[in-house]
């Protein structure tokens, strides 16, 4: 990661570009939300549930 | 596993140093800064051991501090002596005999030192040796100049690496900017990504897993043992590389260069491939320190004449020896010479296609995709029914 640039996903400069770039940031903290919330539940009783349910 | 990443204490430790070290701009200040929360991760995580009386905490928070201490002397001792091959061989057997503690329990409950041997649990032992290892080296081929105590502690101790590596180059250590340059806000998004990405693996789906499936081999019949042989490879590289992801993600919001340790290593084609993809830190450590050194006197021991049989003694050598940084026992001795037996089969098939067809029809036979297809199927058999063998037991 260190080496990785800083332009990776960078937009084109258009409206639309720029548009669809912060989209996708939106996107990525959505989805790290959603990862945080299951680590959360499944820490102990989600995984508990699941198990019992299986 | 040494250091839970979800315990408490860790995330105090990062969240303090992201607090402290972010507005710092003197890399002296810095590097002490660092030192001192490096150091308050082990002694908090000692401290807050409910099966631990006060007197044990204060005596092994003590043997910590005297611990970095003798690296740090023995660093400088290597890099000022008049022959530094000697001291780094002294210095060297006296690791050894820290590291045979840690590794063997049953030898330190007999000498008595049953909670040292915790602390050095504690301080992730078998990764703070390799790193040891490295600074010894390049303190005897005079390629950096000695650390002081913070770098020392740094170096050896960093809280982020701590649980399960990487295992840093002491070069990469020493090149890295004493300040890092300023977050920006696409980096702070990745490095927080690959934080939560490391929660996700290890905390819902390595333990998913784990609960469903694993059974502590356990499972009836050969066709069960099978299928939970390469769960639990799936599982090992979930669990495994969501501490390196967790490790990446705190190094790069506080500028510590963390190396990368997993590169798909399910789609490796071969093992040698698999062992540049699989805990690519070890593998990058057993190359500079053990495989390319033996080789090289190997060459020379033969005067050039058998290239190939080095290489292969060098193989050999080098994974029995990683086997038994693993655990010092048969089964890892077993393991390791496994994959030193796949990697010298990979080498010589290699070497004989070559000798026979050409690099041409090599290229063609490696860009064919049902060949591909074939060999990542093979060489994950390969690896998942290697740890398989390795970890079985009833």
């Amino acid at each position: 990661m260190a080496d990785e640039p800083e332009n990776v996903n960078q937009s084109d400069g258009t409206l639309a570009g720029r548009r669809a770039e912060r989209i996708k940031i939106v996107l990525r903290i959505i989805w790290m939300a959603i990862q945080i919330a299951i680590v959360l539940w499944a820490g102990e009783s989600g995984v508990h549930f699941l198990y019992q349910g299986f | 596993m040494a250091v839970d990443f979800f315990a408490r204490p860790v995330w105090l430790v990062f969240g303090l140093a992201v607090l402290l070290l972010t507005p710092l701009t003197s890399g002296a200040v810095r590097k002490w800064v660092l030192a001192a929360l490096n150091l308050m991760l082990i002694v908090t995580i000692l401290w807050s051991n409910p099966f631990m009386v006060r007197a044990s905490q204060v005596k092994l928070s003590i043997a910590l501090i005297v611990g970095v201490g003798l690296a740090w002397a023995s660093l400088r001792l290597i890099r000022r002596a008049g022959k530094p091959g000697l001291a780094a061989c002294l210095c060297s057997i006296g690791l050894l005999a820290v590291w045979l503690l840690h590794k063997l329990p049953h030898l330190a409950q007999k000498a008595h030192l049953d909670r040292f041997s915790g602390l050095l649990v504690t301080v992730g032992f078998s990764y703070a040796a390799l790193r040891m290892v490295e600074a010894m080296r390049a303190m005897a081929e005079r390629r950096h100049a000695a650390p002081d105590i913070a770098d020392t502690i740094n170096y050896l101790l960093p809280f982020n690496m701590l649980a399960a590596g990487p295992i840093q180059a002491y070069d990469d250590f020493v090149a890295q900017p004493q300040v890092p340059e300023p977050l920006t806000f696409k980096r702070t998004l990745a490095c927080a990504e690959r934080i939560v990405n490391g929660l996700f693996k290890k905390y819902a789906l390595a333990l998913t897993l784990q609960r469903l499936f694993l059974t502590d081999w356990r499972s009836h019949g050969l066709y069960l043992l099978l299928v939970e042989s390469q769960i639990y490879y799936v599982w090992l590289y979930l669990d495994f590389s969501a501490y390196s992801d967790i490790a990446v993600g705190m190094g790069g919001l506080l500028g510590i260069a963390t190396p990368e340790n997993f590169n798909r290593p399910y789609l490796a084609r071969n093992v040698i491939d698999f062992w540049e993809r699989w805990h690519i830190s070890l593998s990058q450590f057993i190359r500079r320190n053990v495989f390319l050194p033996l080789q090289l006197f190997f060459v020379r021991r033969s005067e050039g004449s058998n290239a190939l049989g080095a290489a292969c003694l060098a193989f050999a050598i080098s994974f029995t020896l990683c086997g038994l940084w693993h655990n010092v026992s048969v089964r890892w001795l077993f393991w390791g010479a496994i994959q030193a037996s796949g990697l010298i089969v990979c080498y010589l098939y290699r070497h004989i296609l070559l000798k026979r067809h050409g690099r041409k029809w090599v290229n063609a036979q490696v860009a064919n995709p049902v060949q591909r297809a074939i060999s990542i199927v093979l060489t994950f058999e390969f690896a998942a029914l290697s740890v398989a063998a390795t970890m079985y037991q009833r």
